[in-house]
């Protein structure tokens, strides 16, 4: 059977065409299509702006269709005023499709959470069989407000050319323009008449580019502007201070408190002293009483709802979450700052220097005489001063009557906030089957996720993501607890559950090997740029179980990595502790961390093998 | 808890739980008082009510629904936001009315009523005729009970939708009834395990109804894609309606069949499909005058023809029985639906004298684990082609483009069909052949020279393994990634070289792809562990819940072998090696063997596993999961071999 075997395979192997595919950079990027395109964006005195995109997109192929699908976006605040299509097939030079605005699809931003919205679209998909066609697309769309400006990217699509691409923006001098150029290497040019000043940038023979594109390297044009307004709120975006000042401004009134609610408050926190204590006893209370509903109508997509509002319906987006707590607080005599940040857990931190609407969340931030205390209010798990990975590590803008300023939310990046610890006592039994009883404690990062776990999982998905998440497979989970034992903002938690492991050792011909059980770090280990995770075991073994050979021991002390391994034998009882310090290097790139984890994994995550003195298996090899 | 124990209260409940009132507003003692669900603890929610009362009125369908949900956890309070869609068209197809909601909060043990008003529903159009009513209950909080209640007329009364009894919490008591004129008669589809063993029903006066109780909440489990075809629902189809009064000289009332025989039901599909041109031969023939498919067998010139409709038309679309396009527009746009692509292609091998028809199916994830046993249209939603070629009968699909002649795409795995023949239409078994198995050789040696352990892997994937393997490849290969990456996370501490693929889908049913597992500085090391077989994805159980509710569906039956030659180093000893053993579970569904031989400079070892019937019921679950659990522990299992300290 063996040599047949063999047999097939050396057939099969020589037959395999031995094209190596190990790399497989492809050196040309595949064009579906080839865009020309001017746009021209208005700005006018009353703060309003239109945009006309003029663009021509000769579609190459079937891929390149969707670069000729249009989406014009409209909502209580702007609107689609027109559009023009027309498609023409290259070869017989034949016009073979022409729509305008009613032809247009038109259907709703469909958002799994927010429930309360106007977000619509104007679609229109081409379609064609024969290539190449050139579309030929004119739009219009208008705004209400200035307040958010469009950027402008001159190479919308991967596998893209673009033979020619121009932003044209005129505007009233007096509102002012800023903007920020990325990666631009065209012409710009400036002019100024009666009173308005036109910019024109130009784009010429720009690439295509492939999916993996590095986004860092797409050219793009970011605008704002000075002076805005939105409804009869207006207000100056020449500094971060003058953008804080207005959304103060906006929001100015809305913070009045129901009478019998305010004194709910007071209550709350009566003979607290300590302002920690009471922001977090108000804090708590929001928690409790209060859910997170998206809303996002019209004005209201910037300025919150009342917060009489708020108490009424016990619901809020998290504006409306926000200006509530922050009234709350000023109730009890403790000063807050609405803050505004753009969220997101991969979100890449804003332009810090072009001042501007660049947010999509808010939070908010409460000064200390030490280090200030931040509240995700929308969040009904976290601890008061810990914000999760969707708002931490990023520049944000605290709002205050009169300004405001860019300040940056906490990283969590130091062991205290990145640490876990387990002590596990395992019995096992001369079938290589195990009881255990572990219990860990989580800190700061990797508690938030235990939260998580402790607050939207039913049983049967915690009692699963506590086998799934166990070092050594096979666990069946008879008791667990999961508590929270938060350490003011330091995020606690402690888990502990009494279960069986079956087939905890594997038995070969001569020995048991235990399984693995300290268990592997993965990226996720690593996310928070550092860790100490300690774990011990107590393993009480079959009397006749001896250890074969010496128990190993493993020490590694490098710049950015500590690390102990250590096992003994007492007794029948094997005890074990692994120790781990690491710090990792902001700059370290995806197949650094790939191969940091796999020597911390190869050095550390050891077994240990043993001999049983008593029984002799009986399944020998066949021809020994 | 004991699983019988549970199923046991479970049926006892009903008997000692009083009713459930059905009105809004009347909440009992025991509902305020619920705080978790026993047989599903820790749910955020129970739906303590779910009612749906149907009549006809006006060739109407007329459904008033009424929910009563409870609040039990923080995370319970997203149940607090309902989003109710329904299809409304151009000509208001679905409409609703009479939207009531109220939500009721115990205050110092006192229920206190908050009642909704328009403002805080919201109607969204959300394009192509669909709509969606969305409310969010205001004071919402651990222990309220939320209660809504909505009409919706139907205007079509050919196919009832019925009702769905599961939800996303756990339903403690949900009941449907319908009033059926006496004009008219529909023939109930039944669905679900529960509903037929555990349903408690009533038929009065024209008025049926079904009530279930104590149901799990719907949530993913691994290997169940599909768990749509597994819940409990009633639906109905019109069979036929009396048209007359029987009074004066009319006559006496007659009865109308709707619901047609097979034959008839056929015959309009092969008309509608005649309509839209794919029963012409004309265009198809001057389609395909410049492709040669004049020689060879039958199968040659249906796999010329499969790979001319595949490789020159853009697939896309949804499958579906109805086609957008007629065929003249098809061949002009070159692009379509899957059901229009093999439509075409049926009319290809028809020009080539072949003889097929087409075969309506209910594609796995439609909403039925069985066929409808009768002539029932809406069940079908995707076709496939029976053609006999060489005398041979042989299923056809165009579903997917990486397929080569001959797959039939997984989703279409199913029992039954309707085969389309004029006059002559009929249910038919549908049974795929395939013999679907991956099979892995690797040659394990030390490199004297480079102190490493090397491990040469081939695999052989065929048939559905081999094209899942392919469609993993394109995926890599559109996204610009090596395929080192097939490996990677398999091997973790090895290093993966010098992978090649070779793709022989098409022409032997095969992608075998060759690459090296390397561990570095293996010769430096007294004693060298590793596992010979890596590779399996059944190295780690994928089974971890504590329970099933859905079957697990490994969609096809398939057999995995494992083997590896390790070849025995110079100055080194086998030392250990992991035992013989063969395993299943009770009725055999699935086997795991595993064996080592010693050949003296080379011990081999072979693992095979096999799937032999694909889908295994939730109550074999605790089986299968301790089966896998020691096959993951085998397949986990090292190999030894020690320094002897003399070369």
């Amino acid at each position: 059977m063996f040599k047949l075997l063999l047999g097939i395979f050396l057939i099969s192997n020589l037959a395999l065409a031995q094209e190596s595919d190990t790399v497989l950079k492809a050196e040309e990027v595949p064009i579906h299509s080839i865009l020309s395109e001017a746009q021209i964006l208005t700005l006018h005195e009353d703060f309003t702006y239109s945009h006309h995109v003029d663009r021509k997109i000769v579609v190459v192929s079937p891929e390149g269709l969707d670069h000729a699908f249009t989406r014009l976006f409209y909502d209580k605040l702007n609107s689609v005023e027109e559009f023009e299509l027309e498609v023409r097939d290259l070869t017989s030079g034949k016009t073979i499709k022409k729509a305008r605005l009613k032809d247009m699809g038109d259907a709703a931003y469909y958002s799994t959470s927010t429930i309360f919205d106007d977000n619509r679209y104007k679609y229109f998909e081409v379609a064609a069989a024969k290539f190449p066609i050139e579309v030929s697309i004119k739009s219009q769309v208008s705004s209400k407000s200035n307040f958010f400006l469009p950027r402008w990217t001159p190479v919308p699509n991967f596998n893209q050319k673009v033979t020619e691409a121009s932003l044209t923006v005129k505007y009233p001098t007096r509102l002012g323009l800023k903007y920020k150029e990325l990666n631009l290497k065209g012409n710009k040019k400036e002019e100024e008449l009666a009173g308005v000043t036109s910019i024109t940038w130009s784009e010429r023979d720009l690439a295509a580019q492939p999916r993996d594109f590095d986004s860092d390297e797409d050219p793009r044009l970011l605008l704002a502007p000075v002076k805005f307004a939105l409804d009869q709120y207006s207000g100056e975006m020449g500094s971060w201070s003058g953008l804080a000042a207005w959304q103060f401004e906006l929001n100015q009134g809305r913070d009045v408190l129901p009478e019998d609610f305010k004194e709910k408050v007071l209550q709350l926190v009566v003979g607290v002293d300590d302002p920690y204590e009471k922001v977090k006893i108000l804090y708590e209370y929001l928690q409790k009483n209060f859910r997170y509903v998206s809303i996002q109508l019209g004005i209201g997509g910037w300025q919150t709802m009342t917060a009489a509002d708020v108490v009424k319906y016990s619901y809020g987006d998290c504006k409306g979450l926000t200006n509530l707590m922050k009234a709350m607080l000023d109730a009890a005599d403790i000063p807050s700052n609405y803050t505004l940040v753009f969220a997101g857990s991969d979100a890449e931190d804003i332009e810090v220097d072009l001042p501007s609407n660049q947010f999509n969340h808010v939070i908010l931030q409460v000064p200390t005489s030490s280090h200030p205390i931040w509240l995700e209010c929308t969040s009904n798990l976290l601890p008061a001063g810990y914000l999760g990975d969707f708002t931490k590590n990023r520049h944000v803008l605290v709002t205050s009557k009169g300004g405001g300023n860019l300040t940056k939310t906490p990283s969590y990046d130091t062991e205290e906030w990145n640490e876990i610890r387990s002590q596990s006592k395992v019995i096992l039994d001369d079938r290589g089957n195990a009881k255990i009883n572990t219990e860990q404690q989580f800190f700061g990062n990797f508690a938030a996720y235990i939260l998580y776990v402790k607050g939207n999982l039913d049983e049967r998905q915690q009692r699963d993501f506590l086998n799934r998440n166990s070092s050594v497979s096979g666990l069946i989970v008879q008791d667990y607890r999961i508590e929270v034992a938060n350490q003011d903002s330091l995020p606690v938690t402690e888990l502990a559950f009494d279960g069986l492991l079956q087939k905890f050792s594997q038995m070969t011909a001569k020995r048991a090997i235990l399984r693995p059980f300290l268990g592997k770090l993965g990226p996720s280990h690593l996310t928070n740029k550092s860790l100490k995770k300690v774990d011990e075991y107590e393993i009480e073994l079959p009397a006749a179980w001896k250890v074969d050979g010496d128990l190993p021991r493993v020490s590694l002390e490098e710049e950015n990595l500590k690390g102990l391994l250590e096992m003994a034998i007492e007794g029948k009882t094997l005890r074990v502790r692994r120790e781990l310090s690491l710090k990792i290097p902001t700059e370290l790139d995806k197949e650094e961390e790939a191969e940091l984890l796999r020597k911390i994994n190869t050095a550390f995550d050891r077994t240990v093998f043993f001999v049983n003195t008593t029984t002799t298996q009986s399944t020998s090899p066949a021809n020994e | 808890m004991n699983k019988k124990l549970l199923i046991a209260i479970a049926v006892l409940l009903p008997l000692f739980s009083p009713g459930q009132s059905l009105k809004m507003g009347e909440i009992s003692q025991e509902e305020f008082d619920l705080k978790e669900v026993s047989y599903e603890p820790g749910a955020s929610a129970a739906c303590l009510v779910a009612f749906g009362d149907s009549r006809i009125f006006n060739g109407t369908l007329e459904t008033q629904y009424f929910y009563r949900v409870k609040i039990l956890t923080e995370a319970g309070k997203e149940h607090a936001d309902i989003r109710i869609r329904y299809y409304s068209g151009t000509g208001n197809v679905e409409n609703l009315s009479g939207i009531k909601a109220q939500i009721t909060n115990l205050e110092g043990g006192k229920p206190v009523v908050t009642k909704l008003d328009k403002d805080d529903f919201f109607d969204v159009d959300l394009g192509d005729g669909l709509k969606e009513l969305r409310i969010s209950f205001p004071n919402a909080q651990v222990g309220s009970i939320l209660e809504y209640s909505y009409k919706k007329g139907d205007k079509n009364i050919e196919f009832l939708d019925g009702w769905t009894f599961q939800r996303s919490a756990p339903v403690l008591f949900s009941k449907y009834q319908i009033k059926i004129p006496e004009h008219l008669e529909y023939k109930t589809i039944g669905q679900g395990a529960n509903l037929f063993s555990k349903s408690e029903r009533t038929s009065e006066y024209g008025t049926f109804s079904w009530t279930l109780r104590d149901l799990y909440s719907l949530k993913e489990e691994p290997y169940m894609k599909n768990y749509r075809d597994y819940m409990d629902r009633v639906e109905f189809q019109l069979s036929r309606y009396m048209s007359g009064s029987g009074s004066g000289y009319s006559g006496g009332p007659e009865w109308t069949d709707f619901l047609n025989s097979w034959e008839k039901l056929g015959d309009e599909l092969i008309a509608y499909y005649t309509t839209k041109g794919f029963y012409r031969g004309n265009p198809i023939e001057r389609e395909i005058l410049s492709v040669d498919m004049s020689g060879g067998t039958e199968q040659e010139k249906a796999k010329a023809a499969y790979y001319y409709v595949r490789d020159n038309f853009v697939n896309e679309g949804s499958d579906w029985i109805y086609t957008d396009q007629t065929l003249p527009q098809l061949l002009k746009s070159k692009k379509g639906a899957p059901g229009e692509l093999i439509l075409a292609y049926m009319g290809i091998l028809k020009s080539l004298g072949i003889e097929c028809n087409p075969v309506l199916i209910g594609s796995k994830g439609y909403g039925r684990s069985e066929i409808v046993p009768f002539p029932f249209l809406n069940q079908f939603d995707e076709i496939l082609l029976l053609a006999t070629l060489d005398g041979q009968q042989q299923f056809l699909d165009l579903s997917d483009p990486l397929a080569p002649f001959g797959y039939v795409d997984l989703d279409k795995h199913v029992s039954a069909g309707l085969l389309l023949q004029k006059n002559a239409s009929k249910l038919i078994e549908i049974d795929i052949k395939h013999a679907s198995n991956k099979l892995v050789f690797s040659s394990i040696a030390l490199d004297p020279e480079t102190g490493e352990l090397v491990m040469d892997n081939a695999i052989r994937n065929t048939h559905y393994e081999g094209l899942a393997y392919a469609h993993r490849i394109k995926s890599l290969k559109d996204e610009n990634k090596p395929m080192e990456d097939l490996f990677k996370q398999t091997y973790e501490a090895f290093e993966i070289r010098n992978v090649s693929v070779n793709d022989q889908l098409e022409d032997k049913n095969t992608v075998s792809i060759q690459f090296q597992s390397v561990m570095k500085d293996a010769a430096a090391q007294d004693m060298l562990v590793f596992n010979p077989l890596q590779i399996s994805e059944f190295a780690k159980n994928p089974f971890t819940q504590d329970f099933r509710v859905f079957p697990v569906d490994f969609e096809y039956t398939f057999r995995e072998t494992y083997t590896a030659n390790v070849a025995i180093p110079a100055g080194y000893v086998l030392d250990d090696y992991p035992t013989n053993e063969m395993i299943t579970i009770p009725g055999s569904p699935i086997g795991f063997t595993y064996q080592t031989e010693n050949l003296g400079e080379l011990v081999k070892i072979t693992a095979k596993f096999e799937v032999r019937s694909p889908l295994i019921q939730p109550e074999s679950y605790g089986d299968l999961k301790f089966f896998m659990e020691s096959v993951a522990s085998k397949l986990a299992s090292p190999v030894i071999l020690k320094k002897t300290g003399t070369l």
